[in-house]
């Protein structure tokens, strides 16, 4: 029955012939581990696809709904916590192996004559996975939502001449608001898919048209280097190997790490700390380089660091095949340009790093100024004990509220604690909130109350509170 | 077996438990309605006794309840129709039983009449005139404290 079904359908479609065709592409022999980051970022993508239409049942792009619809699929439904965490990891995994797929075709020579397409495509899948990341992380709609976007958004305002029209585009008003989610949605889940789904069949495509260049093979050797190793099964295998060893990263991520969500966006918060997801903390940081006392890019020199060296960074990555034309693969005779590229990749890498170390100084900083006072020795034990007992209390009081409050998306409730007591709020729960957030503002603490009860002890207010406790 | 059968055998092991691991939470995290329980019925005040229809009369009246609603709450507006029998009273919902439009209460006709398929119901809520399958559904009701209260699914 099945076997006729088959032939039936092999008849109409001719679709063993399409599956042979995919599948039984030869291999040189040196094609092997190093060969799965691409696979792997399709992989990667097919699984933001699937979760991200399952987050897009239950997400509403309104300034007023997206946080708490965001909320429902992370603790109401069954598997939601899962759904995002899959979408929120795997954006995170995506770039980093996306990166990892560009320094490999980069160091194998792979993008030179005759694949400079292939390459240039995958630059454009590059940027378009900037794309989705950016536009991503707006629509939780939380703080880092909110200020991230500020200032990525505020970067497109340096463009000389037309910068405000395109901030303004981009805002769909002037400011950050309501329109300016429904249009991130739209880029985020129609556009930039409709403009990546071709562009992957077109970088398959080409790389299917010239074939995997045989590692270490010089082009004039390329001719004669034996393909004997058909795709399927032997590399196949490699490449799910892959794809199982990112899902089960995945799993770990969203059930170790979980997934943050800030108190919801308020523009209101001057103590709140703004900062990109990691993989744009190196643009964010070089914003501040400081050579003696001057800021590099600061006054009249700002769209240099926020608008040129970014575009001029892509536009070097895309005509790279054409700037380097030298025919050598082998990456001991290219020493040059792969330290080059090293410096450059070194010198992003230590951008980021310095972003952190400098946002937990300043985290730090923040705390240490809150109005909690500081004692030592049999104090410190009594202030520890009454902050328990405080952490307690609120989260009692914080049950009786939740039990009170109706269901999401009633009308916030009012602030039970007053500003004083705000460092109670993030002692209670600090897992709920960010780092980054220091102290929490009344209407934001709601929901924290609400949720407190929790993970409150000893180890937590030391977690929340290491100046103090230090 | 040779070895390339074996890889191939295990490159089907492995898509098969990579299906599995990710499509198992994606489809649970589409079947979860069906795990989400709505909120036990509530006692609704649907209208002063002394505003009851009169004996062999129809009323329509339209009652509001807070519903929970996804993420949100939210109040809803529905319409019940009050009938009085004489020896009993009865309420009827206004969902026709074959695909939930509202049915109208036709007073010179003295029928339900569907607007969708043009469904039939008497007085009593039977069916006069089929597509529909089953009667108008009745609420469960009493009277106390001069009114009239219904029980309504949230």
């Amino acid at each position: 029955m099945l076997r006729r079904f088959w032939h039936w359908l092999d008849d109409r479609s001719g679709i063993q012939a399409i599956l042979h065709a995919l599948l039984h592409e030869q291999l040189p022999r040196k094609i092997g581990w190093l060969h799965v980051l691409g696979s792997g970022a399709l992989f990667l993508f097919t699984v933001q696809v699937l979760t991200g239409v399952l987050l897009a049942m239950n997400y509403v792009p309104s300034t007023s709904e997206a946080y708490d619809s965001v909320q429902y699929i992370t603790k109401e439904g069954a598997f939601g916590k899962v759904v995002r965490g899959f979408h929120y990891w795997g954006a995170s995994l995506m770039v980093i192996v996306v990166v990892l797929h560009m320094v490999r075709v980069f160091v194998m020579g792979a993008y030179k004559k005759p694949r400079e397409l292939t390459w240039m495509v995958g630059v454009m899948l590059f940027v378009l996975t900037l794309g989705f990341a950016f536009t991503g992380y707006l629509l939780p709609y939380d703080q880092k939502a909110y200020w991230a976007t500020k200032v990525g958004v505020s970067f497109v305002g340096y463009v000389p001449f037309v910068g405000e029209h395109l901030k303004r585009i981009l805002y769909g008003g002037k400011t950050l608001g309501a329109p300016t989610l429904t249009r991130f949605y739209a880029i985020h889940v129609l556009l930039l898919p409709l403009l990546t789904i071709p562009l992957i069949g077109f970088h398959l495509m080409l790389m299917r048209r010239k074939g995997e260049m045989p590692p270490g093979a010089e082009a004039d050797e390329e001719a004669q280097v034996e393909k004997p190793i058909p795709f399927y099964p032997y590399q196949m295998l490699k490449d799910l190997v892959f794809a199982g060893v990112l899902l089960t990263l995945l799993f770990l991520l969203t059930f170790v790490w979980g997934v943050h969500t800030e108190s919801p966006a308020d523009p209101s918060d001057s103590r709140y700390l703004p900062r990109p997801e990691w993989y744009f903390l190196p643009l964010f940081q070089l914003e501040k380089v400081q050579i003696g006392k001057v800021v590099l890019f600061g006054g009249s020199r700002v769209w240099l660091g926020t608008v040129l060296i970014p575009v001029l960074f892509v536009l070097l990555l895309f005509a790279l095949p054409f700037l380097d034309r030298g025919p050598l693969r082998r990456p001991r005779r290219r020493l040059p340009i792969l330290l080059g590229a090293g410096a450059l990749l070194a010198l992003t890498i230590w951008l980021g790093v310095d972003a952190k170390i400098e946002t937990d100084r300043e985290r730090a900083r923040l705390v240490e100024q809150s109005p909690a006072p500081r004692f030592s020795g049999l104090a410190a034990v009594g202030q520890r004990l009454v902050w328990i007992a405080a952490c307690a209390a609120t989260a009692w009081k914080g049950r009786v509220v939740a039990r009170r409050r109706s269901s999401f998306g009633s009308p916030p409730v009012k602030p039970l604690i007053g500003p004083k007591d705000q460092l109670i709020l993030y002692l209670v729960n600090p897992k709920e909130t960010h780092p980054n957030t220091v102290a929490h503002r009344e209407g934001a603490g709601a929901d924290l109350v609400g949720s407190a009860g929790s993970g409150c002890g000893v180890s937590v207010v030391l977690q929340a509170y290491p100046a103090a406790c230090a | 077996m040779d070895r390339r059968t074996f890889l191939g055998r295990a490159v089907g092991l492995l898509l098969g438990l990579l299906t599995v691991a990710l499509g198992t939470p994606l489809i649970g995290y589409l079947l979860a309605p069906l795990r989400r329980q709505g909120r036990r019925g509530a006692s609704v005040r649907l209208m002063a006794e002394e505003d009851l229809p009169l004996e062999g009369e129809v009323a329509e009246v339209p009652y509001t309840i807070t519903r929970r609603d996804g993420w949100r709450e939210r109040r809803e507006v529905r319409v019940a129709y009050v009938v009085n029998l004489g020896a009993e009273l009865l309420v009827l919902s206004n969902s026709c039983t074959h695909t939930g439009c509202g049915v109208r209460w036709e007073v010179n006709q003295r029928k339900f009449i569907c607007p969708c398929h043009g469904g039939e119901f008497d007085i009593h809520g039977r069916v006069l005139k089929e597509p529909p399958p089953r009667p108008l559904r009745q609420l469960a009701h009493q009277l106390k404290e001069g009114a009239l209260w219904i029980e309504v699914e949230a």
